[in-house]
């Protein structure tokens, strides 16, 4: 093949590529486009992040006893294990967080539903708990306890589920 | 341990609750100061979490308000306040906005956003105060 031919060829290559390039060239250049990159909104305000984990039950051997809290003394058939709690916020005084006691579900109503926070003692009544200064709550565990009169003194068989409610609310006023 | 597999499988009461990785759940703001506005529910962990809003009337524990533990009906509820939607999904890491709107001079309650985990049930609760609740309070 002689040279000219060869250039003539790249010359008609040349120009092909030309026209098929030239509509995305002319777009690229436009001017004055613009896209807007948004953003979801965000709410600027007091707040309050709850972080829990949820834990697990076991029976004791007679049957008298429901509990997360493995440091009771006794045989049991289960696993127990603490909840878990822990608290975020940008409140300080006004904070407030409340513990209320555990509500059993199963066979046989419980008779005393008790709640245990950290290394406090068991309660059956609702529990406030203070944040500290910047507002935090650290993980604090969170032992329920039930035990029953019914059925003589024993939970039937069946599966028990247990709740114990945490709320974080600022008690402020305006 | 063999001990204890027998033991379990003698008892008959079987108390049963799964350990569960750790779940979040945040609200804000915690004081509605205006009768129309948004709700920002959160969720700051890594797993699909069920949320529900729910109103609360207020009660006092150890002197402090908090909400009451049982929702009030539905009915009574949409009366106070209005906002959509109040039962949703959030995604790992994912925040919602939620509007609501106040009806004219309410009574003070909480609205509540609860997630369920195992043995703990987590709530945060925005307060409305009525306009008198208020006005007792000042000074």
């Amino acid at each position: 093949m002689s040279s000219s031919l060869r250039a003539h060829q790249r010359l008609i290559r040349s120009a092909l590529l030309s026209l098929a390039l030239l509509p995305s060239v002319s777009i690229a250049a436009t001017i004055g486009g613009t896209q807007n990159v948004d953003f979801s909104p965000t709410v600027v305000s007091n707040f309050c992040d709850i972080t829990t984990t949820g834990g697990s039950l076991a029976v004791k051997k007679k049957r008298g006893l429901i509990t997360s809290d493995s440091s009771l003394s006794g045989t049991f058939s289960g696993t127990q294990t603490p909840g878990t709690i822990a608290v975020v916020s940008n409140l300080t005084s006004t904070g407030t967080v409340i513990v209320d006691p555990p509500k059993l579900s199963g066979g046989t109503a419980a008779t005393t539903s008790e709640v245990k926070l950290g290394n406090g003692s068991y309660s059956s009544t609702a529990q406030s708990l203070n944040l500290g200064s910047d507002g935090n709550l650290p993980s604090t565990n969170l032992h329920v306890r039930f035990s029953t009169t019914s059925n003589g003194n024993k939970f039937a068989n069946g599966t028990y589920n247990a709740v114990a409610t945490v709320t974080c609310t600022d008690d402020a006023s305006r | 341990m063999q001990a204890a597999k027998a033991l379990a499988g003698c008892l008959g009461a079987k108390a049963v609750m799964a350990t569960s990785p750790a779940q979040a759940l945040g609200l804000s703001p915690l004081l509605l100061t205006q009768r129309r506005g948004v709700l920002q529910v959160s969720n700051t962990t890594d797993r699909l979490q069920r949320v529900e809003l729910q109103v609360f009337g207020v009660r006092q524990v150890q002197g402090r308000s908090t909400a009451e533990l049982t929702p009030l009906p539905t009915a009574e509820a949409e009366a106070l306040i209005r906002l959509r939607p109040s039962v949703f999904r959030l995604g790992p890491g994912a925040s919602r906005v939620v509007a609501y709107s106040v009806a004219q001079d309410q009574p003070s309650f909480y609205i509540c956003g609860t997630s369920l985990q195992g043995l703990v049930q987590a709530r945060i609760c925005s307060r409305w105060r009525s306009v008198s609740a208020s006005a007792r309070r000042q000074p």
